[in-house]
């Protein structure tokens, strides 16, 4: 018996199949019984932890309201620009702050709110801003960074979500402001701060956490780049 | 290849056809299945490996005598000679050159990779059944792999219809 016959083997070759978006479609047409096991969420669990440390680049948001979607891949995998389409409601006004780890991270100011929107699934979460970020927020930009929190081996779908923002209400003690969220518990952790020195201020515009850079993910810490009346790194 | 060592551990393996190999123990624990074997203490003279055949087997062998680490309680006199990097660079040319096999014994290896539990060489083995089919149209994936094609005409057209742009 050829191992592509053996219930137990195919899916040992098939979950090597490339990470192309159209690898596993294509897949599910040869015959009926590769279907049922491409399909099987079993095996997409698989193929997606296979090939994590692998994903492809399908493309790129673009950084205004309308956050369209560029793809970047050559048929037969390019992913249409309506596949990845996020709709608003009245009075939405989005500014994406970053992705990561398949999750885009959009900060909807009028309504006070933090979007976490998953675009293969379609999965939106809308979070309200915790009171000690948002009092600034209406003052100054916010930015943020959303990451998932991978146990090893593990398939998790929790996410956190960390946003960050500076706080100039009193100008000799600046600080920057940074509070967590994760999906696991459903709950903001504590507003933690830090002070900025005062010695490298340039002038006496507010400081703020630069929303042109998203946040840069190095082992387990996040860094903001800082502008405006300063350079520095948070 | 190093030559034995006194005080080496030997280890039996006796395939369905008669024959039997004399291997070290480090190179037959490169299968995980057998690992578990000697671990329980259920393999005192030979392990009769069913369903792989001499040929297969001594394939197999080969394979575990090359990618078992050079380094651990024997001594690591090889890598401290031969840097990582040039030492997976040889591992993959040596690879490249052994899987050179026609697509029954590939099957054999991938099913004997797959009992004996050796994830290099199931890897390997897999990896390039998939590589050989990856580029080519439905149908010549059918004929390649004698898979039958056991869709109704329209049932292939719907299945093609829904995701028409991977068809592209």
């Amino acid at each position: 018996m050829s191992p592509l016959e053996d219930d137990d083997l195919l899916p040992e070759i098939l979950v090597r199949l490339p990470p192309q978006p159209s690898s596993l479609p294509r897949a599910s047409a040869v015959c009926k019984r590769w279907r049922l096991l491409v399909s099987d969420p079993g095996f997409s669990r698989r193929f997606r932890i296979r090939h994590r440390r692998s994903p492809p680049l399908l493309g790129f948001f673009r950084r205004n309201n309308g956050l369209p979607f560029v793809p970047t891949l050559d048929a037969p995998d390019r992913v249409s620009p309506g596949r990845f389409s996020l709709q608003r409601g009245d009075g939405d006004r989005f500014m994406p702050l970053g992705c990561r780890h398949g999750l885009v991270l959009i900060s909807n100011k009028p309504k006070n709110q933090i979007l976490v929107w998953d675009p293969v699934t379609g999965d939106q979460r809308r979070l309200v801003l915790p009171p000690g970020v948002a009092v600034h927020a209406e003052k100054t930009s916010i930015n943020g960074a959303v990451l998932r929190a991978h146990a090893a081996g593990d398939d998790a779908q929790h996410f956190q979500v960390v946003l960050v923002v500076a706080d100039n209400d009193d100008e000799q003690h600046r600080r920057a402001l940074a509070c967590a969220y994760s999906s696991e518990t459903g709950a903001w952790g504590d507003l933690v701060s830090t002070q900025l020195p005062p010695d490298v201020i340039m002038s006496d515009a507010p400081t703020l956490v630069s929303i042109d850079k998203p946040a840069v993910l190095v082992g387990d810490s996040l860094y903001w780049k800082l502008a405006w009346n300063m350079d520095g790194i948070l | 290849m190093a030559t034995r060592e006194a005080g080496k551990k030997m280890i039996m393996l006796k395939s369905p056809d008669g024959m039997e190999f004399e291997v070290e123990e480090a190179v037959a624990m490169e299968s995980q299945t057998i690992r578990k074997m000697i671990e329980d203490d259920c393999a005192d003279t030979a392990i009769l490996i069913p369903n792989i055949n001499s040929k297969i087997l001594s394939r197999v062998i080969e394979y575990c005598n090359k990618h078992v680490p050079t380094t651990g309680a024997t001594g690591a006199a090889a890598s401290d000679t031969v840097a990582p990097a040039a030492l997976a660079e040889d591992l993959k040319i040596w690879d490249a050159e052994f899987i050179k096999v026609n697509r029954a014994t590939r099957f054999n290896l991938i099913q004997a990779a797959s009992y004996l539990n050796i994830k290099g060489l199931l890897d390997l083995t897999s990896q390039t059944t998939i590589d050989t089919i990856s580029d080519n149209s439905l149908e010549e994936i059918r004929s390649f792999l004698s898979t039958k094609n056991d869709y109704l005409p329209e049932e292939e057209q719907t299945i093609r219809r829904e995701n028409q742009w991977a068809f592209q």
